[in-house]
C-alpha cells in the first residue's frame, strides 16, 4: 500500500521550475485513467474508477474534499490509491488516500488481489493507528480513516480512504546535485528518521521501507518517514511476510535480496532498519544507495538476480564491495564528515545483520540495534553546519 | 647445468589469482545460476523512470539509475546513465561509478588484465589491502588477497595467517576456500589442504570444490571420497561446462594415472568443452603422454593460459616463446615456482641467455627462496655469466635434503661448472662424475647425458688433453636421448665442437655422430619453426 502524501497540489499558480512536474501529472493522470480502461477491457468512454469519485464530497468527521491531487514527480505512492487535497473543519488541509480496487479486477484472479488489498489496507491502518496511539513525531501518521460510499454507473460502491498530514515534498527534491547541496538539511532530516525509526523500534515495531521519495519534507525543514505499508510488529504476521522483498529492492539490504532471512527477529527487522537509515546517509551525500553502490562494484555473476547460492556464499563478496563502497562515500565527503559518517555506514549498513548497529551496543543485551547513538550524533553535526561550524 | 620443470605428475591445483582477476576470468560464479524476480516492483520502477523522463534532475536519474542496477534493467536506464556520465561536475563519484557501470556492463568490456609481477606493486598491495582490513577486519576476500601478496613475496607465515582469519571468517566461500587451499599446498602441507576441503560443507554443491579435493587428496597420497560424488556432478545437467571442467581434468588424472586411458581421454574431451585454463594446462600436460590426443593451437586462446602456452612450446620447441610464456604465467601466480623453473631452464639452456635466466630464476626465489631448482638454475645462470662468487653463495644454499634426485644431479653439474671457471678443474671433474654416476637407469639418462655433455663443453672450453674423450663420453651417453629438448643440448655442443678442430684434430666423425644424433628422430632440430608437424608454433 503506497502513501501519496509528498504530493503536490495542481495549482494554477504553479511556478515556472514546476510546469514540467505539472505536465507529468497530466499525462500520467491521462495515461492511468487510459489504462483501467484498458483493463477494464472499455473504451475511454468506460466509467471512472470509483476512488476518482470523491472530489467535492463531504466525508465522516467534516472533510471536505476540494480536488484530486496527482503524484509529483518522484512521489512514489498512488500504485493501487488516488490522492486527493481535503480540509477539515478548521480550514487546515491534508492529504486523502483513497483505494482504488479497480485494479484488482482485471488482474487474474481478483478474489485473491482484493483480499490482498484489503489486508494490506488494514494492515497499514492498524500500523498507523499505532503510531498515532504511541504519539510517533517523525513518523507520518493518518489524522483519520473511514470509507464512504459513491454512486457509480454500476451502482453505490464503498472507498475506503485514510487521511494524512500534508507535506511540501519527498527528500528527492533537496539532494538534486553535489553543488547545491545544503548539508545541514542533510544531517537534519538524517536525524529526524533516525528518530521516527526509533520511535518505532521503541514499540516492537519496523519501517522495513525507508526510502528517499518515504522521506516527506515539511516545510523544507522538517522530516518525518511515511508509508509503514510494509512495517512490521513484533509478534505479528504482516501481510507482505513472504514476499521476497518486502520494501523497494533498489533499497533493500543485501540480504534480503539474496532471500536469506535471520530467524531472529531483531536481526531481520531492525537491521533491515538500521541498514535502510545508512543506507539514506550514502544517498543524501552521494546521490547513491548503498545497495546499488555495491552493486556497481560487484562482479554481474554475483549479482542476487542470478546468484544460485546462498547468501553466506556470496557474503564476503558483498563486504569487499562494500569496503570499496565506503572508501568512495568517504571520499565524496567534506573533510570535516570524513570520520565520523563513513563509520556511522560501516556500522549501520554491514553486510551481516547480526553485526549492524553501534559495537557497544551490540555487547549489551536487549539493545544490539539502538540507534539512539546515531540520532545523537546527526544531531550534533546537524547543530554543527547549521551554525557553519563544519 | 640447469632444472627443468620435472612434473611426472602434474595436478589441476586451483589457481590462486587476485580476486579481481580470478572474477574476471569467471572462476567466481556461482556454479548453479538462477533467475530471481523481485515482487512488485514494476510500479515502483514505472514511478521512477517517468519522474526522470519528466524532471531531469540528477536526484532523479540516481534514483532511476540504482533500481536499473539493482533490477537488472540496463537498458531501460541508458539515457540517465548517459545524462549522469556526462555531468561528471555534478555528480558524485559514487554516482558516476553508477552509471559507468550500466553503460560498461552492456558493452561487456571487463576482460581482466595481464598482471605484471613488480616486487614494488606487490608491496604496495600489501600495504592498500592492510589499510582496508584496519578499517574492516572481517573481508575475507582482502585477507585471502593480502595472503596472496604475502606468499608472492615469500614471507610464508603471515600468509598463512592471513588466510587463517580468512577461512575463520568465511569458510562458505569457494574462493577463500580453494586460495587457502592452495597456500597450503604450496607450503607443502597436503594434510592441512585436504582436511581444510573435505571438511567443507561446499563439497556437497559445488564441482569446484570437490576438485580440489580430489587434488588435494591425491598430493597427500590418500584416495578421495568424493570421486563418485564427483562423477555424479559430471553425469549431473545441474553443471555449465565451465564449471566441471577441472572435475573432469581432476578425476581424468586419476584415471590416467591408473592406466585407464579411455577413460582418461573422455573426461579430458568433455572438459575441453569449455576449460578453465588449468584445464587446459593439465590437457597439455596429459596429451604429452598420450597417444593420437594433441591439443589444437586455437584451443590455446583463452584468457591466461600461459603455463598451457608456455608447455606447448617447450614441447614444440618453440624455445622464445616458451619463455614469454613462463613469464607471463609467473607474474600470474608469482608464489609458484614452476613457471621460474621452466623459464628460466629454457632461457639458458636454450636460449643462451643468461641474464634472463637469472633474472626468472631470482624473482622466483623471492617467494619460494630455498627452492632447490630455482637456486641450482640461478646459480648455473651467474656461473654462465662469470659472476662466480654470486654463484657460489646461491648454490651453497641449496639443501640438497629438500632436493629431488634430478636436483642433486643439476647440482653437482653446477658445482662442477663453477669449479671449472673457479680453476679447480680437478674438483670440476669430480662434480660432474658426481652427477653423471649420481644418475642411473633409463630414467635419468637424458640428465646424465647432459652432464656429459657439460663436461665435454668445460673440457673443450679450457683446451684439455681430456676434452676429446669427454666429447666421445657425451656422445655415447647422448645415444639414448634426443628430444626436442635435448637436441638443444647438443647443438651447443656441436657449435663448440666445430669452433676447436685444432684442439680435437680430425673431429669429422665426432662431428657427424652428433649430427646424426640430432637428426636420428624424425622431429627436425629444435629452432623457432615447429619441430612436431602436430605441434605448429602458437600464434
Amino acid at each position: 500500500m503506497k502513501n501519496v502524501a509528498g504530493e503536490l497540489l495542481i495549482s494554477a499558480t504553479v511556478q515556472a521550475p514546476k510546469r514540467a512536474a505539472v505536465l507529468y501529472r497530466v499525462q500520467r493522470r491521462c495515461s492511468r485513467v487510459q489504462e483501467s480502461a484498458v483493463n477494464c477491457g472499455m473504451t475511454t468512454a468506460a466509467p471512472p474508477i470509483p476512488a476518482m469519485l470523491l472530489g467535492g464530497m463531504t466525508l465522516s468527521g467534516g472533510w471536505k474534499v476540494l480536488r484530486m491531487l496527482a503524484p509529483v514527480p518522484g512521489s512514489s505512492g498512488g500504485n493501487f490509491s488516488v490522492g486527493y487535497l481535503v480540509e477539515d473543519p478548521n480550514g487546515a488541509q491534508a492529504f486523502l488516500k483513497a483505494l482504488d480496487y479497480s485494479r484488482a479486477l482485471s488482474s487474474p484472479d481478483p478474489a485473491r488481489l482484493l483480499q490482498a488489498m484489503t489486508e494490506s489496507y488494514n494492515f497499514e491502518r492498524d500500523v498507523l493507528q499505532k503510531c498515532r496511539d504511541r504519539r510517533m513525531t517523525r513518523v507520518v501518521s493518518a489524522i483519520a480513516d473511514g470509507s464512504v460510499q459513491v454512486a457509480t454507473p454500476l451502482g453505490p460502491q464503498v472507498v475506503q480512504y485514510l487521511i494524512f498530514e500534508k507535506a511540501d515534498s519527498d527528500s528527492r527534491n533537496f539532494i538534486n546535485t553535489s553543488k547545491s547541496f545544503d548539508v545541514a538539511w542533510a544531517l537534519r532530516s538524517l536525524h529526524h528518521v533516525a528518530t521516527g525509526l526509533r520511535q518505532m523500534h521503541s514499540h516492537d515495531m519496523a519501517h522495513q521501507d525507508v526510502k528517499p521519495s518515504n522521506i516527506l519534507v515539511f516545510n523544507n525543514t522538517s522530516s518525518k518517514i511515511s508509508d509503514v505499508g510494509r512495517a512490521a510488529y513484533k509478534g505479528h504476521t504482516p501481510p507482505h511476510e513472504n514476499f521476497s522483498c518486502a520494501g523497494d529492492p533498489t533499497y533493500a539490504p543485501p540480504e534480503v535480496l539474496y532471500d536469506h532471512r535471520e530467524p531472529d527477529w531483531g536481526a531481520r527487522r531492525l537491521g533491515c532498519d538500521c541498514y535502510l537509515l545508512g543506507s539514506m546517509v550514502c544517498f543524501f551525500f552521494t546521490g547513491v544507495a548503498t545497495t546499488p553502490a555495491i552493486l556497481s562494484h560487484m562482479l554481474p555473476q554475483h549479482h542476487p538476480r542470478i546468484w544460485g547460492g546462498d547468501y553466506l556464499q556470496v557474503i564476503p563478496f558483498v563486504r569487499d564491495a562494500f569496503d570499496k563502497v565506503i572508501t568512495t562515500f568517504e571520499r565524496s565527503l567534506h573533510p570535516s564528515l570524513r570520520v565520523v559518517l563513513p563509520t556511522v555506514v560501516r556500522q549501520l549498513c554491514d553486510p551481516d545483520p547480526k553485526l549492524r548497529g553501534h559495537p557497544r551496543d551490540r555487547a549489551s543485551i536487549g539493545s544490539a540495534y539502538s540507534l539512539e547513538r546515531y540520532i545523537s550524533t546527526f544531531n550534533t553535526l546537524a547543530a554543527r553546519a547549521e551554525a557553519q561550524l563544519l | 647445468m640447469s632444472a627443468a620443470l620435472t612434473d611426472k605428475e602434474r595436478h589441476v591445483v586451483p589457481r590462486w589469482r587476485d580476486s579481481n582477476v580470478a572474477g574476471a576470468l569467471g572462476e567466481l560464479d556461482p556454479s548453479a545460476e538462477r533467475s530471481r524476480v523481485f515482487d512488485g516492483t514494476e510500479e515502483s520502477w514505472r514511478e521512477k523512470r517517468d519522474a526522470w523522463a519528466t524532471t531531469r534532475q540528477l536526484s532523479f536519474a540516481a534514483d532511476l539509475l540504482g533500481a536499473a542496477l539493482t533490477l537488472g534493467k540496463f537498458e531501460e536506464a541508458d539515457e540517465a546513465a548517459r545524462y549522469v556520465s556526462g555531468r561528471k561536475s555534478d555528480a558524485s563519484p559514487a554516482l558516476q561509478l553508477v552509471a559507468e557501470r550500466l553503460l560498461h556492463e552492456r558493452i561487456g568490456s571487463n576482460d581482466p588484465q595481464q598482471p605484471k609481477f613488480e616486487r614494488q606493486s606487490l608491496s604496495a598491495a600489501v600495504h592498500l589491502t592492510r589499510e582496508r582490513l584496519r578499517n574492516d577486519p572481517r573481508n575475507a576476500i582482502a585477507w585471502t588477497d593480502l595472503a596472496r601478496a604475502y606468499a608472492s613475496l615469500g614471507f610464508g607465515v603471515k600468509a598463512e595467517r592471513a588466510i587463517r582469519l580468512a577461512t575463520g571468517i568465511s569458510r562458505a566461500n569457494r574462493f577463500v576456500l580453494r586460495s587457502a587451499a592452495r597456500l597450503h599446498l604450496h607450503l607443502g602441507d597436503t594434510e592441512s589442504a585436504h582436511r581444510l576441503l573435505r571438511d567443507n560443507e561446499l563439497v556437497k554443491s559445488d564441482p569446484w570444490v570437490v576438485a580440489a579435493e580430489i587434488v588435494a587428496a591425491d598430493l597427500d597420497g590418500r584416495t578421495s571420497r568424493l570421486v563418485r560424488r564427483g562423477r555424479e556432478f559430471l553425469a549431473s545437467r545441474n553443471f555449465g561446462p565451465f564449471h566441471l571442467g577441472e572435475l573432469a581434468c581432476a578425476i581424468g588424472s586419476l584415471e590416467l594415472k591408473s592406466g585407464r586411458i579411455k577413460a582418461a581421454k573422455k573426461l579430458f574431451q568433455s572438459a575441453l568443452i569449455k576449460p578453465t585454463e588449468n584445464s587446459l594446462a593439465q590437457i597439455e600436460w596429459a596429451s604429452q603422454r598420450l597417444q593420437d590426443f594433441t591439443l589444437f593451437p586455437w584451443q590455446f586462446e583463452i584468457p591466461f593460459s600461459h603455463e598451457a602456452r608456455a608447455r606447448y612450446s617447450f614441447a614444440a620447441g618453440d624455445w622464445r616463446r616458451a619463455v614469454d610464456e613462463s613469464i607471463d604465467w609467473f607474474a600470474d601466480e608469482p608464489f609458484a615456482s614452476q613457471s621460474s623453473t621452466l623459464g628460466s631452464y629454457v632461457a639458458a639452456e636454450h636460449l643462451e641467455d643468461f641474464v634472463l635466466s637469472a633474472d626468472i630464476a631470482s624473482q622466483g626465489l623471492i617467494a619460494s627462496p630455498e627452492d632447490p631448482s630455482l637456486l641450482n638454475n640461478f646459480a648455473f645462470a651467474l656461473a654462465s655469466q662469470g659472476k662466480l662468487g654470486e654463484a657460489t653463495k646461491a648454490i651453497n644454499r641449496l639443501d640438497l635434503r629438500l632436493a629431488a634426485l634430478s636436483t642433486q644431479i643439476c647440482y653437482h653439474a653446477t658445482v662442477g661448472l663453477i669449479a671449472f671457471r673457479l680453476g679447480d678443474t680437478e674438483k670440476g671433474r669430480a662434480s660432474y662424475n658426481d652427477a653423471i654416476s649420481l644418475a642411473k637407469g633409463p630414467a635419468l639418462a637424458k640428465l646424465r647425458a647432459h652432464a656429459a655433455v657439460n663436461l665435454a663443453q668445460e673440457e673443450l672450453r679450457i683446451d684439455s688433453p681430456d676434452a676429446r674423450s669427454a666429447v666421445v663420453s657425451a656422445i655415447e651417453h647422448s645415444r639414448l636421448v634426443a628430444d626436442d629438448d635435448f637436441r638443444g643440448v647438443l647443438k651447443r655442443l656441436q657449435k663448440i665442437v666445430v669452433s676447436k678442430i685444432d684442439l680435437l684434430g680430425d673431429i669429422d666423425r665426432i662431428v657427424e655422430d652428433v649430427v646424426r644424433l640430432m637428426t636420428t628422430d624424425k622431429d627436425p632440430l629444435p629452432t623457432t619453426q615447429a619441430t612436431n608437424p602436430d605441434r605448429v608454433p602458437l600464434m
